[in-house]
């Protein structure tokens, strides 16, 4: 049998303290009551009056109260009745009403708002701490009728809440939530939490210390310790006696019944079982929910049947049946009420989810859009950022573009750079062969008048000697003629921007042009100038298939830098002496200026050196010497180009190009070209 | 009287000896060639005292230019006129010609005819 014990009694009222008042001067205070606050109180009172006694009476006194509650919009006060209605509704096994009342009520009691909407001001409680004393037991009581309809999960949550909104309420508040939830527990068979609970509620109240005794009791039986159990069901029943809570004393007269008749004490259990249906008849407005007489017959018949009395055996046995089916049938109606009821509430529920869902949705959907704005926004930034790259890129590459044509330019430059120092050069190497072929043909006129006179005296000894001059004379006009030709042919050549052809050149040749090219532009440029050149060249050189302007421009360059740099260390050298001042100056000259160039034939390759015996190259500055643009000489005099070019030039001919050079002594550049 | 012409270009000579065909043959005149200033100073220096009364010297050689001859002619022998043949007819170079102690400076190309006037007047005196 399934003892479920619900053993709430009222909450108990705030604004009823005086329970014990008397009915009938309660009605003559009613009929005197001038406002709706006074009669809602009254009214109120009757019902506990009432109470377990005339439970009819007291839902209609509640009924009465609410009624005004209503009229006068004072919402804590409905909540208030409508849990009362709900206790008395759920007594009677009325699950389904029951429910939409605490429902109503918990809708009210959660809404802060309503704290102001009371007749319970806040000199008499704390309108918080009352609202949420109603919340407490508005949901105690919702644990309740789960509880009844084995909903025992749901019950727990209820009780919980309870306890929640408990701890919130006026101190004096307390329900029985603890020991709902330990008896819950007990049902669920789950013994730790259940005694977890019980001893719980033994701490805190002596209000229910006799059913948490009892249940105590239950737990041990269950666990088989049943001298426990027993020790715990006298203790149960003896605290309920004192008491005088006689509800509590007939379940533990019915535990111990239970008790006895496992020990088979055939007298004992037959005692308490008939303690057990004497109290349940004498019980006015039973309020051991689930427990009724059918139990107590029940009870009636197996203590007989242990005593082995037939008769009597039968006799409750029937009475048992009957009582229980007309209990059940009851209680299977009302539960047929509760679900549709139950069901209305969750279809209500499943509306809330859905809308909750659309909430849900719509935020989903709003964030869903605020992202995918952010997402556009930053598509958008990246979009500028690409097309701004793509932008700086074009800039970047008209700026490449630009210091590629610019670089061109400055090789170009660099070309004219070097034929401006020919310029000068070839003037004077041009104004010479010149020079010669007018004198020379001025001579040989001269020579041909004389002749011509001779021949008139018939010196022909002499004719012959003057004619083998005119030939020698023509001879000369025409060398030097071929020399300014090929000085100018050169001159172009030098010039030309595309690269020539390769041909095969005698390099012996090529380096004195440009050694007197060097020599001569220089001297013409600067006066001052002046340094001796010598060459070595091997007679043995083959000629070399090479392109003659741009070795030319090779030997130019590193000549022209050969003269600049002795031509600098005799500056220098003349400076150094002159700091010195007039001491010691003999023997303390500056050191002869020598540019010399040598060939070699190596075999297979040929070498060209130039050397000087100017200051030297630093090591710190030698391996920048061969970069675009890098020049010792002040600015404006140099492109700092000529050594980058030349550079390209005998790696584009499949040469070596060596640097050596000492501090002090002077430096030698040495290309090797292959011969072949 | 001798003659020393100094100058780097070897056909000089021949022009010379040409243009003054007839001074030449007539023995008045000698001359002597020197193709540096270096080799021009040797030549003076391996006969005491030089037999050489004047020097035409080109300006612009490898190794010692003419100005520089001209002053260590000047200070060894300075006896010797001297005269500067140059293409350079700047200022400067006359200047310092002209102050080192030369006697004239001539432009190239050179002008015989003047050049004949400069060495009869030298011969005639």
């Amino acid at each position: 049998m399934r003892a479920v014990l619900i053993l709430t009694a009222f909450f108990f009222s705030l604004t009823v303290q005086a329970q014990s008042a008397d009915p009938d001067s309660l009605q003559i205070l009613l009929e005197n009551a001038f406002t709706d606050s006074a009669r809602y109180s009254i009214y109120t009172k009757l019902s506990d009056y009432y109470g377990n006694k005339d439970r009819r009476t007291a839902y209609e006194y509640n009924e009465a109260a609410l009624k005004i509650a209503r009229e006068n919009n004072m919402n804590l006060e409905i909540a208030n009745s409508l849990g009362r209605i709900g206790y008395y509704l759920n007594k009677e096994d009325r699950y389904g009403e029951a429910f939409e009342c605490y429902i109503e009520g918990i809708q009210l009691a959660e809404d802060p708002d309503n704290e102001h909407l009371s007749w319970t001001k806040p000199a008499d409680a704390d309108p918080f701490q009352y609202r949420m004393a109603i919340l407490a037991w508005l949901h105690h009581d919702l644990g309740l009728v789960f509880r009844s309809t084995n909903n025992n999960m749901e019950a727990i949550q209820q009780f919980r809440k309870s306890s929640r909104y408990l701890d919130k309420a006026l101190p004096t508040s307390h329900n029985s939530v603890d020991m709902n939830i330990g008896a819950v527990y007990l049902d669920m068979n789950i013994l730790d939490s259940a005694l977890y609970y019980q001893r719980k509620e033994l701490v805190h109240a002596d209000r229910w210390k006799s059913a948490a005794l009892k249940y105590i009791g239950d737990i041990h039986f269950r666990n088989g310790d049943s001298d426990s159990a027993f020790i715990y069901y006298h203790k149960g029943l003896s605290l309920a006696t004192d008491q005088n809570a006689f509800s509590l004393k007939i379940i533990c007269e019915m535990s111990l019944g239970k008790w006895h008749l496992a020990a088979e004490n055939k007298d004992s259990s037959l005692i308490y079982a008939r303690r057990f249906l004497k109290g349940i008849k004498d019980l006015q407005g039973n309020p051991l929910k689930d427990i009724n007489i059918s139990n107590a017959y029940e009870l009636m018949y197996q203590a007989y049947q242990l005593n082995q009395k037939p008769d009597s055996m039968m006799k409750y046995l029937q009475l048992a049946y009957v009582s229980r089916d007309s209990v059940n049938q009851i209680k299977i109606a009302n539960l047929t009420q509760y679900q549709n009821i139950s069901f209305d509430e969750q279809l209500r529920l499943e509306v809330l989810e859905k809308e909750k869902l659309q909430t849900k949705n719509r935020i989903r959907i709003y964030s869903l859009l605020t992202g995918l704005f952010f997402i556009l926004i930053v598509a958008f930034i990246l979009y500028r950022n690409v097309r701004q790259k793509h932008k700086a890129n074009t800039i970047l590459e008209k700026t490449l573009s630009d210091l590629k044509s610019t670089q061109t330019q400055l090789i170009q430059s660099e070309k004219m750079a070097s034929l401006g120092e020919l310029t000068a050069g070839i003037a004077h190497e041009i104004q010479n062969p010149l020079n010669f072929v007018n004198n020379f043909s001025e001579v040989s006129s001269e020579l041909l008048d004389e002749l011509n006179d001779e021949l008139d005296q018939g010196e022909l000894e002499e004719a012959k000697s003057i004619s083998k001059d005119i030939k020698q004379n023509l001879e000369k006009i025409n060398h030097h003629g071929k020399r300014a030709d090929a000085i100018v042919k050169g001159m172009l050549q030098h010039s030309r921007t595309n690269t020539g052809q390769k041909e095969p050149t005698d390099i012996n040749a090529l380096a004195d042009e440009y050694l007197r090219l060097s020599y001569h532009g220089l001297r013409a440029k600067d006066k001052s100038f002046n340094a001796d050149f010598k060459t070595e060249f091997d007679a043995s050189l083959p000629k070399i298939k090479i392109i003659p302007q741009d070795i030319g421009r090779v030997m130019l360059n590193l000549i022209t830098n050969a003269f600049y740099a002795v031509n600098e260390r005799v500056k220098k050298d003349l400076e150094d002496l002159a700091e010195k001042g007039n001491e010691n100056l003999e023997g303390l000259e500056p050191i002869k200026p020598l540019v010399t160039v040598t060939t070699k034939n190596l075999g297979d390759k040929i070498e060209i050196s130039v050397k000087d015996n100017g200051s030297g190259i630093p090591d710190e500055i030698k391996n920048k010497i061969f970069q675009p643009f890098f020049t010792t000489k002040p600015t404006g005099q140099g492109t700092g180009l000529g050594l980058s070019l030349s550079y390209d030039i005998v790696k584009a001919h499949g040469g070596a190009f060596k640097v050596e050079s000492l501090l002090g002594e002077g430096t030698s550049f040495i290309i090797t070209l292959p011969t072949s | 009287m001798k003659f020393l012409v100094v100058d780097d270009e070897k056909d000089v000579e021949m022009l010379f000896r040409q243009k003054f065909r007839k001074e030449l043959r007539s023995g008045l005149l000698e001359l002597e060639f020197a193709l540096s200033g270096q080799e021009a100073l040797e030549m003076l220096r391996s006969r005491r005292p030089p037999d050489v009364m004047y020097i035409f010297s080109d300006i612009n050689m490898p190794g010692m230019t003419g100005l520089e001859l001209l002053e260590i002619v000047k200070t060894e022998f300075p006896q010797i006129k001297v005269s500067m043949i140059s293409a350079y007819g700047d200022t400067e170079n006359y200047d310092r010609a002209i102050s080192s102690g030369a006697k004239e400076f001539f432009t190239k190309p050179i002008d015989f005819e003047t050049l004949k006037r400069e060495i009869q007047m030298i011969l005639d005196n």
